[in-house]
């Protein structure tokens, strides 16, 4: 295993025996995502050290920032190949980098990209790959994950039974921590066309402005079947801009045409997991559930106390979200208007 | 040389209630339909595919009623408990054996693991993947996509065999003479053993993963507020955990 150059900051000798768990560092806009951090500091806080993938040419414009995150040794590939797509050199890196250094431990956060990553090297390597993970711990040695199941209330306690682990965790909430100290880097060499590349063509249109990303949203106001009419969802607009959220709306309002199908929330689209989920008149189907229920606070309005979607949620607000809201917006809207304002509560 | 047959994966879902038999969903939908204008364009042979109980079967024989010209499932009672490592073999061998050019799924939600299982089976082929694709075209013996990047949109190629999935989503109702014609057509079966796979590569013994339930969760917390001040109290709530705070 020739890892002789992490002697230079682990001087116990003891890493030739360790087991460092490798990060992937994934990059959005050129710049580690927070997600990444979050998985690299779990890391560094669970084992005592972490190993951080980046691949990228510019790399040494964020080895101050990954070894604050927790990395104590930094991998990474500066190539570029201009006519490839892009995300093949990531697979191509990694799959080089597994195959040269003996990583028992390869961590995700969550996005399309890392999935995708994860799921080349479950295949490629032959190892278990968890998803959805909430939390890991080392238990006797052992690394275990968690994830909330498909049964309200209940968790899942994940393992692995392959000798190489793969983990993609859900990193929007994890804690960023600081630490201090260096790593040493290592360039690595992507593994050339592992196999076939697809070609990168260019863009079609310049960039469109679009609504603030569903999946990336803190916080998500939804609305469902209970809204009297089309313009109801101008009102679910109003409070999610006065939250700095997003709008998602549950199956039967795209399929009556009333909004994208890119807003859609539920297990056959877009599944959520914002800090705040305001549910307006959203029964709960098992599919909008499967889609939100991952959400850290669930506050249901609904005139039906009986919805499913109440059996789920923090707070359930029984009555009407054409008056719940509007009073909503006023109240949250005072108070973002300055702390001298004062807010009367109503009557 | 023209290839001559596109598979599309499919993961038939439970209907929305639970009691009634797994249908496609509306994303496997999308990507038949794809499949069917590529079919229109040039004339390939399009086979839908599912590893599935056998309840399934409807779904498949819905997709050949939409249009396919044959559908595979692979159903064993020794597939029970299999995980995505297991899943991505099977579906590895079954596309394998149709030597198809092009494979495509459909976009399933990031939890469901989709990404990771298109991801593996592309990489268990040896084959390019492009994913978030709005559209694929063929040409020449190359399949092009226009991809939805983030806020961007751009196009990506690769030299077939490859693996493609699409976003998006699309329901149709098919013909009642199709929904006859289809009950008359059989969905095949696929044994284990016709994909070179033994009991022990597969379900539980074949993981990689396991779990087991355990407790903790948030039922039985629920605060329910009503009356005129409903709002007002729902506004104290979120201030005091701390839910606005950006």
């Amino acid at each position: 295993m020739p890892r002789t150059d992490s002697s230079v900051f682990l001087s116990n000798g003891e890493h030739l025996l360790a087991d460092v768990p490798l990060v992937y560092v994934e990059l959005n806009g050129g710049k580690p995502t927070r997600g990444s951090l979050g998985v690299l500091s779990k890391v560094r806080e669970i084992y005592g050290f972490a190993a951080a993938l980046l691949c990228t040419p510019e790399w040494r414009d964020h080895t101050e920032l990954l070894c604050a995150a927790g990395a104590t040794e930094m991998y990474y590939c500066d190539e570029v190949w201009p006519d490839d797509e892009p995300e093949s050199l990531q697979i191509d890196a990694l799959v080089a980098l597994l195959t040269e250094y003996d990583f028992s431990t390869v961590l995700f956060g969550d996005s399309r990209l890392t999935c995708e990553l994860a799921g080349a090297v479950s295949a490629i390597f032959e190892s278990g790959v968890n998803w959805r993970l909430e939390d890991i711990v080392l238990r006797d040695g052992e690394l275990r994950g968690t994830r909330r199941s498909g049964v309200i209330g209940e968790r899942m306690e994940c393992t692995w039974t392959t000798v190489r682990k793969v983990a993609v965790m859900r990193s929007v909430n994890l804690p960023l921590r600081r630490f201090e100290g260096g790593a040493t880097a290592i360039r690595i060499k992507a593994a050339s066309h592992a196999r076939p590349r697809p070609q990168f063509m260019g863009p079609v249109s310049e960039p469109a402005a679009s609504a603030r990303e569903l999946a990336s949203a803190d916080i998500v106001v939804a609305g469902g079947r209970g809204m009297r009419d089309q313009s109801t969802l101008r009102l679910l607009e109003e409070l999610a801009q006065v939250v700095d959220g997003a709008v998602g709306v549950s199956m039967p309002i795209v399929d009556r045409g009333w909004y994208p199908y890119a807003n859609q929330v539920g297990s056959a689209s877009e599944a959520v997991s914002p800090r705040l989920y305001i549910a307006c008149g959203i029964s709960g189907s098992v599919q909008h559930l499967a889609g939100m229920r991952d959400s850290q606070l669930i506050v249901a309005v609904n005139t039906d106390e009986v919805a499913p979607i109440m059996g789920l949620c923090d707070v359930g607000v029984v009555g009407d979200l054409h008056e719940i809201v509007p009073r909503l917006i006023e109240l949250i809207g005072s108070s973002r208007a300055g702390p001298s304002t004062d807010v009367r509560p109503r009557q | 040389m023209m290839p001559e047959r596109i598979c599309v994966c499919v993961k038939p879902v439970p209907a929305d209630r639970g009691s009634r038999p797994p249908s496609l969903s509306p994303t496997d939908e999308h990507a038949i339909r794809a499949a069917l204008l590529l079919r229109e364009d040039a004339g390939f042979e399009v086979v839908v595919m599912a590893m599935a109980p056998p309840a399934a079967e409807g779904a498949l024989r819905r997709s050949m009623a939409l249009g396919a010209d044959r559908a595979v499932l692979v159903s064993d009672d020794a597939l029970g408990g299999s995980d995505l490592l297991v899943t991505s073999r099977v579906l590895a061998r079954l596309v394998a054996r149709e030597s198809p050019a092009l494979v495509l799924f459909g976009t399933a939600s990031p939890d469901s693991g989709g990404a990771m299982l298109w991801s593996s089976v592309a990489a268990r082929l040896g084959w390019p993947l492009l994913s978030s694709a709005d559209t694929v075209t063929l040409r020449n013996g190359t399949a092009v996509i226009v991809r939805a990047d983030g806020r961007a949109r751009h196009i990506a190629q690769f030299r077939l065999p490859g693996v493609v999935a699409l976003s998006g989503r699309s329901t149709s109702r098919p013909e009642i003479a199709d929904i006859v014609r289809s009950k008359r057509q059989e969905v095949e079966r696929v044994a284990l053993s016709d994909l070179r796979l033994s009991p022990g590569e597969v379900g539980r013994a074949g993981s990689g993963t396991s779990s087991r339930r355990i407790e903790g969760g948030r039922a039985g917390d629920t605060v329910i507020l009503a009356g005129p001040d409903a709002a007002d109290r729902l506004f104290g709530i979120l201030v005091q955990r701390g839910a606005l705070v950006g």
